[in-house]
């Protein structure tokens, strides 16, 4: 058994699974940071098909010896007196009791385990979701609470390892996150489109896995659409009150705000991991999905070589 | 890029928003025939009115993407799907906003069911929350602005009309729709197989039952 004696965060058991259920309004789900999720999929292959997202506040126990490991935020681990880090594969005992503390650097966690976990799904996947009041551990989209358990399937143990490795975010001062032109953005004239990159921006206390609303003393004046549209990941909305609000893995199917543009898949995962103000700048979709896959491939080598 | 019939626009790295340019053609075919053969190279799909968003898999090449949605898209026509037929009983005792509509469409209760007895819905688009249809077919003579002021919840099972559509409410929840009536029907249960009661398509007659019919 994975036993949780403390979640102090919102946490929930997150995939890639789900597929085909836009056409029902369902969305997709997923990990909000898909890059970190990636990386746990580099050190520990098939065991991290499903993982905990996480900010952090979370004490466990094992029944059986098995490793586990962090990417994402840079977070403090205790284990039994003994310090460890994210991005380290971590052996764990009976009786150990583990302790991951809240983020340093960076905001959200994922934690997986090298064993195959007896979770509840929907849809194809472990992924709640709380608009949706369906999946997870109480089958109506809430996030876990403590006391938690679920059982372990064949868990293994692996030596361990720390990677030494540092997310590219955790190394970006002032950044600059790239949006992809679409939607109705030739609508808003060009002094809003100006202003749009020349904006700083701050995430606002109203953010959670459907989209994280922004502040900024600048306010873009917004077209007016009739009909709904399909919503794209990381489309960036902007409402009457001239706020953009980023819509994320959690976000409706469809809606009716005008978009300026869209996140990149990159600048999605710096997004949901910073702390401080950042501005946008305008990129091409073919400059983005390069810039994503290098990076993939960039992570993958580091983390597959030190494995 | 324009193949023949279709747009598509790039709306971030996997995403892909097509529109038939003759909107003759049968978009809602096109999206059946997606969800339930769907290509490996697909990963989800939205449609709203006359638009599809089609997700793709992240480890595709978007050059050989785009030759995939042209190739699907002109089967249209090729693989027609079984549509399935549904009627469903309307309790008009629970007809919240029946005066106001009566005001606006200038016939009384009697006459509205009837009108709408008598309309073969098409299920056009599914959106808003999982279970909630876009029922299209209302004449013109019932087509009303939404309300507005939204209500803050609508109760379930609510039978209403805006715009163009019908819709049945599956859940609590907001909405400027007029209210005509309730269902009993379940609408979305994801322990179903497909979870949604009504696919895209689907035709939908209504029976009007309690004291306004």
């Amino acid at each position: 058994m994975l036993e949780f004696s403390m979640i102090n965060t919102p946490s929930l058991w997150v995939d890639r699974e789900r597929r085909m259920v836009g056409h029902m309004a369902v969305t997709l789900s997923g990990p909000l940071d898909e890059l970190s999720f990636r990386h746990n999929q580099y050190l520990l292959g098939e065991y991290a098909q499903v993982q905990l997202e996480s900010r952090g506040g979370l004490q466990f126990t094992v029944s059986a010896p098995v490793c586990f490991c962090i990417a994402g935020a840079a977070v403090e681990v205790n284990v039994a007196h003994k310090t460890y880090s994210s991005y380290e594969i971590i052996p764990v005992l009976p009786k150990q009791t583990v302790t991951v503390g809240l983020p340093n650097c960076g905001k959200i966690i994922y934690l997986c385990f090298s064993t195959q976990l007896s979770l509840p799904k929907v849809l194809d996947s472990t992924c709640c979701v709380a608009r949706e009041e369906f999946g997870g551990e109480y089958h109506n989209g809430k996030m876990l609470r403590a006391p938690y358990s679920c059982a372990m399937i064949k868990p293994k143990v692996l030596p361990y390892k720390n990677m030494h490795f540092t997310p590219a975010w955790q190394n970006t001062l002032n950044p600059y996150l790239s949006v992809i032109p679409a939607y109705q953005h030739t609508k808003f004239d060009v002094v809003n489109r100006m202003k749009f990159t020349s904006a700083q921006y701050k995430i606002s206390s109203k953010a959670d896995r459907m989209g994280y609303r922004l502040i900024s003393e600048t306010l873009l004046e917004t077209p007016t659409i009739t009909e709904s549209q399909p919503i794209a990941l990381g489309a960036i909305q902007v409402p009457k009150d001239g706020l953009p609000i980023v819509l994320l893995a959690d976000k409706q199917t469809t809606g009716g705000y005008p978009i300026i543009g869209c996140l990149s898949q990159l600048s999605i995962t710096q997004l949901v991991q910073l702390n401080d103000e950042f501005t946008f700048k305008w990129t091409e979709p073919e400059t983005a999905h390069s810039q994503w896959h290098a990076q993939l491939a960039h992570d993958k080598g580091r983390l597959e070589t030190n494995n | 890029m324009q193949i023949t019939n279709l747009s598509i626009e790039r709306l971030n790295e996997n995403s892909w928003l097509c529109t038939p340019r003759n909107s003759s053609l049968k978009v809602t075919e096109w999206v059946r025939g997606l969800t339930t053969h769907s290509p490996e190279w697909l990963r989800d799909c939205v449609m709203v009115a006359n638009s599809v968003m089609l997700v793709t898999q992240d480890e595709f090449d978007p050059w050989q993407i785009r030759r995939s949605i042209a190739q699907t898209f002109s089967l249209i026509g090729t693989q027609a799907q079984p549509i399935r037929h549904h009627y469903l009983t309307i309790d008009t005792e629970y007809a919240l906003d029946l005066e106001e509509v009566l005001e606006h469409v200038a016939m009384d209760a009697k006459a509205l069911y009837e009108t709408l007895r008598h309309i073969e819905f098409v299920v056009s688009a599914n959106g808003f929350a999982p279970g909630f249809s876009y029922l299209s077919g209302l004449p013109k003579s019932l087509h009303l602005q939404r309300k507005a002021t939204p209500r803050m919840a609508v109760p379930a099972g609510s039978f209403a009309i805006a715009s163009e559509y019908a819709a049945i409410y599956p859940k609590v929840s907001p909405g400027g729709w007029y209210l005509l009536g309730h269902c009993e029907q379940t609408l979305f249960d994801v322990m179903q197989h497909p979870p949604s009661f009504l696919q895209l398509g689907d035709t939908v007659h209504f029976d009007f039952v309690g004291r306004h019919a």
